[in-house]
């Protein structure tokens, strides 16, 4: 299945500091991806230059077919770029633009232009300048899907919404995610959990995970063991274990490679006949702060 | 590291399900007495609860008899004699209500649902190797 | 193709109480040479015309070419071209039309309706207006290479007008460092028709600055357009001044003896046009016309005087925009 997006060893450098470092990232046609991480992490770093806003420092960047490089005008017509980094033209009102950039798509739908006016409720008469933050990004949103796009690019679009409006967001998305790839960068996992097919971890510039939401909730777990006595906790921990802690007879820890019988095998060996064992599921927000609090340790 | 697990859920009080989440820890063994129990300022921290939810959830604990303030110090678990069948059982009103009543909705009968009930807990008994016996019967 | 006129179409909405201002600061630059004046008659004028034309008799033209100046800037910054923060970056523009458009709209509302105006005045003053056409055409593509491109490239590069306004007070500063530092030279002023080769480094120099301004445009690289610039003007400078025959001249100061020169364009009329005089002299029909220049834009002439310009001299800028 072709790639929508399709890094190889990219790179990018400010300066001294390495902002990617070699990635290798790969999203399926019609995925819906989410890319994850700290603030700084890089994110918005990997869409811009995945967007041809930034230049590559090596390493190569594909997407949908076209080296990231040679992306521009035209390439444009099948991008749809929402970002809460990118001005809007405040001087003009909302009817003008979504006019104007009408002109720019051959596969710009009216019909879909008018149904997403009504579904974001957009006032067609007020000036860009005078718009709310959650109405701008609605606006923006609007005018990257009217011209259905085959990939839609979305730079922390929740950042500071109320509810509703990332309500409204999120359902004219997943309208259009059957016939388009999305890739959304975003700190909302709550939300995101919800819709994401995939989900990267990105990390100081490194992709420490990009697999299918799936198999992330099957190979994560919070491990809560009951032993018989309070000991101290061995110090060879399996490497997949994160965040170790224990008070009392009571050890906790989050898996992140689990398997039953695997993960059962290991505390036998670890700690003996426990008491007590419980395995529960992690959220995606819990599998975040479990990953960001041992590079916090490290 | 506080040594249960909450998963807060909308409908009731949150302290109500933390002393209940408390509660089921000390007398299923997993908190023994002498054990330190969390101090206010640590369960509002790891649980990101209100502070003073977090005495209120320690002063129903301390009233219920299952925890006791030593001076100046953390919380401990007391000592108290082993939970009775009734008690234990009493924890998972809860559990047993919610059951009976989706049972009800279904239009299952009493006797299917204990026997699904035997079926499950042959089915988990096997399986949990790794426990030792010292659970059963209490301490 | 299309895309042209749909972003002409866009900036002319946008700019409009610009383009209006622009066209009614022509209008009246048109009014003035309209008004028959002399030096007598001026006292007389003062006494009956509006406070605003005592006011405006000196500064008229320049204010005209400032704010056509602004308005070129505010046009092309419309779509910055500097950063990665822009809305239009990440739409179908394709660079060259967009580009067109500018320029499109530049000479729309600049260079035509300037031109309509030199018409309309040279027909008043009843001078032949075919045989003027070369050499008014000459004048426009002269006033867009040297003023328009130029103000063009620094937009292009700077990502919106205090930027741009303060990458000008840097050169003005340059140059007034320059020419501070060469008081006491005593190179002589190259008031003649420079040689040959002068005229082929100029249209390299300005070259220069039209192709980098479309580079900017293509690629969007600003630091990359900058350094190509300056190499190629570097490059310009280095060979002009070891070019000329007499090097090596230990008083060729490479610096002080750049000057942009373009020939006066004179046009052809009836009256006997003294070509020596390069001062502003003001037409009044009837009996000064034999003596007096034509007050017409005829003749445009840009040097930068850098040397023997004296620090007295920098009460007027060292660019001198004759441009009447």
């Amino acid at each position: 299945m072709p790639q929508a997006i399709h890094t190889e060893q990219l790179s990018k450098r400010f300066g001294r500091i390495i902002a990617l470092d070699r990635m290798n990232l790969d999203v399926p046609e019609g995925a819906l991806y989410a890319l994850v991480g700290q603030n700084g992490a890089g994110k918005t770093t990997t869409i811009k230059v995945l967007m041809n806003l930034i230049r590559v420092t090596w390493g190569s960047a594909t997407v949908l077919g076209i080296d990231s490089r040679d992306i521009r005008g035209k390439s444009y017509t099948q991008i749809g770029y929402v970002s809460e980094n990118q001005e809007m033209p405040e001087w003009m009102k909302v009817g003008a633009l979504l006019n104007y950039l009408r002109e720019f798509y051959p596969t710009w739908d009216r019909a879909l232009e008018q149904s997403l006016i009504k579904q974001f409720e957009l006032p067609l008469d007020r000036r860009i300048k005078s718009l709310s933050r959650g109405m701008k990004m609605k606006l923006a949103l609007a005018s990257a899907l009217a011209f259905h796009p085959r990939l839609i690019v979305l730079d922390e679009p929740f950042g500071g919404l109320d509810p509703l409006v990332r309500d409204q967001l999120i359902e004219g998305l997943l309208e259009r995610a059957s016939e388009s790839t999305i890739f959304i960068s975003s700190h909302d996992l709550a939300e995101i959990e919800s819709f994401a097919s995939h989900v990267g971890y990105l990390e100081s510039g490194k992709l420490l995970f990009s697999e299918e939401m799936a198999s992330l909730s099957t190979r994560f777990r919070e491990v809560e063991i009951t032993r018989d006595s309070d000991s101290v906790l061995p110090s060879a921990l399996p490497a997949g274990w994160l965040q170790t802690k224990s008070a009392g007879a009571v050890v906790r820890f989050v898996d992140s490679s689990f398997d039953e019988q695997r993960t059962s095998a290991d505390i036998a060996r670890l700690f003996g006949p426990v008491k007590d064992a419980q395995f529960r599921p992690l959220t995606l927000r819990a599998i975040f702060l479990a990953m960001a609090r041992k590079s916090e340790e490290a | 590291m506080i040594p249960f697990h909450v998963d807060f859920a909308p409908g009731s009080p949150l302290y109500e399900q933390v002393v209940y989440v408390a509660t089921k820890a000390i007398v299923s063994g997993q908190l023994r007495p002498g054990d330190n129990f969390p101090s206010i300022r640590v369960l509002s921290r790891e649980l990101k609860i209100n502070p003073n939810t977090a005495h209120k959830v320690v002063t129903c604990l301390v009233d219920a008899g299952l925890l006791e303030i030593r001076q100046g110090s953390a919380p401990v678990v007391a000592n108290r004699p082993a939970p009775t069948k009734a008690e234990k059982a009493n924890l998972l009103q809860n559990e047993f209500e919610q059951l009976v009543v989706e049972a009800k909705r279904l239009r299952i009968e009493l006797d299917d649902v204990q026997d699904a009930i035997a079926r499950h807990w042959t089915r988990l008994t096997s399986k949990r190797e790794v426990k030792s016996d010292s659970s059963k019967g209490g301490r | 193709m299309d895309q042209i006129l749909h972003i002409l179409k866009k900036d002319v909405r946008r700019h409009w109480p610009e383009i209006l201002i622009s066209l009614a600061l022509l209008a009246l630059y048109t009014h003035r040479e309209l008004q028959p004046w002399r030096n007598a008659f001026e006292v007389e004028a003062i006494s009956r015309s509006p406070l605003f034309y005592i006011l405006s008799e000196r500064y008229f033209a320049p204010a005209l070419i400032i704010f056509w100046i602004f308005l070129v800037i505010r046009v092309v910054q419309g779509e910055s071209l500097v950063g990665d923060r822009q809305w239009w970056t990440t739409k179908p523009y394709i660079w060259w039309q967009l580009l067109l458009a500018k320029l499109l709209f530049i000479f729309v509302f600049v260079c035509v309706p300037l031109f309509l105006v030199q018409l309309f005045l040279l027909h008043h003053f009843q001078y032949p207006i075919l045989s003027n056409v070369p050499a008014l055409a000459m004048m426009q593509f002269s006033l867009f290479t040297l003023l328009v491109v130029f103000v063009v490239l620094l937009a292009s590069l700077t990502k919106n007008l205090g930027q741009l306004l303060l990458v000008v007070g840097v050169i003005v500063l340059i140059v007034g460092v320059t020419v501070w530092i060469n008081r006491h030279n005593t190179t002589s002023a190259m008031e003649d028709t420079p040689p040959y080769i002068g005229y082929f480094l100029q249209v390299f120099g300005w070259g220069s600055v039209a192709v980098v301004s479309a580079w900017q445009f293509a690629r969007r690289r600003r630091w990359l357009s900058i350094d190509r610039l300056a190499q190629a003007d570097a490059v310009s400078y280095a060979w002009q001044s070891y070019g000329e025959p007499g090097f090596p001249n230990p008083e060729l100061n490479p610096i002080s003896d750049y000057s942009i020169w373009f020939q006066p364009v004179s046009l052809t009329s009836t009256a006997k046009a003294d070509s020596s005089k390069v001062r502003q002299v003001r037409l009044c029909p009837g009996t000064e016309l034999t003596v007096s220049r034509p007050v017409l834009t005829r003749q445009l002439r840009i040097q930068f005087d850098l040397p023997n310009t004296r620090l007295e001299d920098l009460a007027e800028p060292p660019l001198h925009f004759t441009f009447r």
